[in-house]
């Protein structure tokens, strides 16, 4: 158990710093000035000169980098090059409005994937049908799938606002409905497969035979017999599709002009700025390397079998 | 200017080289009557659209260019920032409908070309009550004169700014300029509360330290990510730019898809800048009217990269103009919110107001010269003869590498058919899209245009004067200058030209430096742009023409006439 706790805490540790390496180098090897931002193109060598020294951007790259990270150590991830203003500020914002889009999805997701993987599990009739959706769901991209539900449900219909984040919670639900639905089309359909497959093979498992045998009722033999046992996988799925949404926001934020952070790390890329790209590249790795971490525990938890051989099965 | 910037939706880039590298007079372009009568079809380009003749509660308008990196005057070099800083903050002049330069914030006096005095309009306050002094004043112009803004090249000739009394300003010169008094008219000659920019320091103009003006509106809320809110100065001294919507939503969508479907909706009022790729769309729309406005200062610029190369060579770079149909580039890629341009200098660059008859007759006549020579490329029988030139200077098949902005779906259409034409007269053009980053940084540093050939971009002048972009051009240094270009004649008429407040004896200097520089043939202007916006049904007193930069053009904007 000791053990386990310090790959638990050491190993993302390690993934966060060595992830701020990367993305520090790669930035600082994209080509361009971002200089230009500032002062156009029209400001002297000397002006340019002038603002490198003023911002630190003349010094040797190693040591730009060690003191980004100390200040981030301490809290500190510095300033927005572009837009003057503490990456914090920049980001604060920004993120409940990614979350709360994340969040809403990841419900969506969950409740009618799992929803439909379990009925298309149990119900031959349904599978083919379901598998159909499925197969529809995954091929239609993000971008597709906004413009349509926007005309559909924005325009046509009126149901719903094409653009903005509201005000209040009740106003951003409502805003946000129709970009979760687009964000949550394709992950509803992987997970909805996922689960599927698993139902369906417990439900052919000798253990469920089993349990019909001694004449358990349906609803029990799904709830202890097959969902159960179908967890692990479903979970597993389910926990990296939502870990992976926080990346995939930047086309439904851009199609429904949401300031998240996807699209402030799509700019920021654009832009070189390097602090607000670290900042919201290692919140998307922290997100992940928690979800991992989590489903690792959860199933070292779930699982005695993990316990008695003091490693994860799942990945 | 002349910077190569590009524009289209994601694109923020581009233009702030361009913007930052002109003198200020947007305005110039026509400075539009607020009671125009409202344009029956978008076919027809007007200068102002309706008549306001009442309040709103709210007008909720985009920004397709996005988010402002900073609402600091002197550093809102772009479109987005730059229309919001015009309506929250006063110039010291503003330009007239004739556009000669009249009072704002100050009156102005020149008693000798090397001194411009300023008298500041006693009683104007800013939003928290606090009179505009000479130091307030002093401190907004050596705040735009110094290092760390995009405008701070439009100060080199000024000697000091100085305080010569509680509500008198006087700049000196080293020598004189012609057009620094029109860029008082503009934001960098905004002015700011000293107090009020000094406690903010280096957040001033972000949303966590915002600024302190005097202009209509007063930035009320700015959420990084998501909109601001103007709200309407009860106290503004100026009833002609009086605010008309007690408040204003700004959005900052970017998207062109999601943007048309919201002025389709109805969800927006307004917006300028609309992405041409949804002109069509938003032609057929109900809810409101697709305007395109004119005169403008934006054009389409194809310019040779580097002064080595394949189109070193005279005869190459003509034989590519010459397959050129620019007809075919306004209707294929613009949905005609454009025109065909024959010379480096865009036609509304001299074909405006601010020139007197005799200095356009000088202009009128030069063009018409390149005009008839050009008119015919991109015909087959162009074509054709741009084959055979091409062969005889010795060109077989090098290629010709093109630079255009990555993402940019309208530039990639005009490469591609710039591609198409070369291709049929045995030119072999290569598209190459930058990074915008990377895209930037070409328009302005020969490293960055390394083994590039074209830089096909838009831009545009703030100065309705092609002494602007000509005086970044075509003398020796100059930014916009990627081929060293040198012609003492060209170099000295241009100087003249600059010392000159004579705009009859400028356009004489200026066409014949002209007619030096364009049979060099090193860049072309294809297109000149209309400003295309978009306005809600039931509003109307809209600025059309680019002049919207320059001027409270949201202020203005109230409920229609019946």
């Amino acid at each position: 158990m000791l053990s386990q706790a310090r790959r638990w805490i050491l190993s993302p540790l390690l993934t966060l710093l060595a992830a701020s390496f990367v993305l520090y180098t790669a930035v600082w090897l994209q080509p361009g000035n971002p200089l230009t931002l500032i002062l156009g193109t029209r400001a002297s060598p000397a002006q340019y000169r002038y603002m490198a020294n003023k911002l630190g951007l003349d010094r040797p790259m190693p040591v730009r980098y060690w003191d980004w990270l100390v200040a981030a150590v301490h809290g500190n991830f510095g300033t927005s090059l572009v837009y003057k203003q503490s990456v914090a500020s920049l980001i604060g914002p920004r993120i409940l409005t990614t979350l709360l889009l994340i969040a809403y999805a990841s419900v969506i997701i969950l409740v009618v994937g799992v929803a439909l993987g379990i009925l298309g599990g149990m119900s031959p009739r349904l599978a083919p049908v379901i598998a159909g959706l499925n197969g529809l769901g995954v091929a239609i991209p993000g971008f597709v799938a906004a413009e349509m539900l926007t005309a559909l449900f924005a325009v046509r219909l009126g149901w719903f606002p094409v653009l903005g984040t509201g005000q209040g919670l009740a106003g951003r639900l409502q805003h946000l409905t129709l970009p979760a639905f687009a964000l949550a089309i394709a992950s509803i359909s992987y997970v909805s497969q996922i689960t599927r497959a698993a139902v369906s093979a417990e439900e052919q498992s000798p253990h469920v035979d089993t349990a019909r045998g001694r004449g358990l009722s349906g609803p029990r033999i799904l709830r202890r017999h097959v969902l159960r046992n179908a967890a692990m996988p479903i979970m597993t799925v389910s926990a990296l599709t939502v870990a992976s949404l926080l990346a995939g926001t930047l086309v439904v934020e851009y199609a429904f002009g949401l300031g998240g952070i996807g699209s402030l790390l799509d700019q920021s890329v654009s832009d070189k700025d390097s602090n607000v790209v670290l900042a919201i590249g290692l919140i998307l790795v922290l997100v992940f390397v928690i979800t991992t971490t989590a489903l690792d525990v959860l199933q070292y938890l779930m699982d005695p079998r993990l316990r008695l051989k003091g490693a994860t099965k799942w990945h | 200017m002349n910077g190569q910037p590009a524009k289209g939706p994601h694109r923020r880039h581009a233009a702030a080289a361009a913007f930052a590298a002109v003198t200020a007079l947007a305005a110039a372009c026509s400075a539009p009557s607020h009671a125009a009568p409202a344009a029956s079809a978008v076919s027809q380009t007007v200068t102002s659209y309706g008549v306001a003749r009442g309040n709103l509660a709210t007008l909720t308008w985009d920004l397709p260019y996005g988010e402002p990196n900073t609402i600091d005057p002197p550093n809102t070099a772009f479109y987005n920032s730059s229309l919001i800083a015009a309506n929250l903050c006063d110039p010291l002049l503003r330009l007239n409908p004739n556009y000669s330069i009249g009072p704002n914030l100050a009156t102005y006096q020149q008693p000798s070309p090397l001194t411009l005095i300023f008298n500041i309009r006693p009683g104007v306050k800013f939003w928290d009550g606090s009179p505009v002094t000479s130091a307030d004043v002093v401190w907004s112009l050596q705040h735009s004169a110094s290092p760390s803004t995009a405008v701070s090249f439009l100060y080199s000739n000024v000697k000091s700014i100085t305080a010569t009394g509680p509500l008198q300003v006087t700049v000196k010169f080293t020598r004189p300029d012609s057009l620094f008094l029109f860029e008082m008219s503009s934001f960098s000659g905004m002015v700011q509360e000293k107090r009020f920019a000094q406690r903010a320091g280096s957040k001033l103009g972000t949303a966590a330290g915002k600024i302190m003006c005097s202009g209509p509106y007063e930035l009320t809320s700015w959420t990084p990510g998501t909109g601001m809110t103007l709200t309407a100065n009860p106290h503004y001294w100026n009833p002609a730019d009086r605010a008309h919507a007690h408040t204003i939503q700004i959005q900052f969508d970017t998207d062109s898809t999601s943007i048309a479907q919201a002025l389709i909706s109805g969800q927006l009022d307004g917006a300028y800048e609309i992405p041409p790729a949804v002109i069509p769309r938003l032609r057929t729309a109900r809810s409101g009217k697709l305007i395109f406005g004119a005169p403008t200062q934006l054009y389409l610029t194809l310019s040779v990269a580097r002064p080595t190369g394949v189109l070193a060579s005279l005869d190459v770079r003509k034989a590519l103009w010459m397959t050129i149909n620019r007809q075919a580039l306004a209707s294929a890629a613009y949905s005609g919110a454009a025109t065909p341009n024959y010379t480096q200098m865009n036609v509304d660059s001299w074909k405006n107001a601010s020139w007197p008859a005799a200095a356009q007759k000088i202009w009128s006549a030069a063009y018409a010269g390149f005009e008839r020579q050009e008119r015919s490329w991109g015909t087959p029988a162009a074509i054709s003869a741009a084959k055979t030139l091409a062969a005889k200077a010795g060109y077989h098949g090098q290629p010709i590498v093109l630079a255009t902005l990555a993402g940019d779906a309208t530039l990639a259409e005009v490469a591609g058919l710039i591609q198409g034409w070369a291709q049929e007269a045995g030119l072999n053009v290569q598209i190459k899209p930058l990074q915008p980053l990377a895209y930037d940084n070409a328009s302005y540093s020969a490293q960055y245009r390394t083994g590039l050939d074209l830089l096909l971009g838009v831009t545009f002048n703030v100065a309705p004067n092609p002494l602007e972009p000509m005086g970044l051009t075509y003398t020796p240094g100059d930014p916009y200058n990627y081929t060293n270009y040198s012609n003492p004649k060209v170099t000295a008429d241009i100087n003249a030209a600059l010392a000159t407040s004579n705009l009859v004896e400028q356009a004489r200097l200026l066409s014949n430096a002209q007619s030096i520089y364009e049979p060099a043939s090193w860049s072309q202007t294809l297109l000149q742009f209309d400003e295309i916006m978009f306005l809600k049904n039931g509003l109307g007193g809209a600025t059309a023409s680019f002049a919207y930069l320059n001027e409270p053009s949201l202020a203005i904007i109230g409920k229609a006439a019946n």
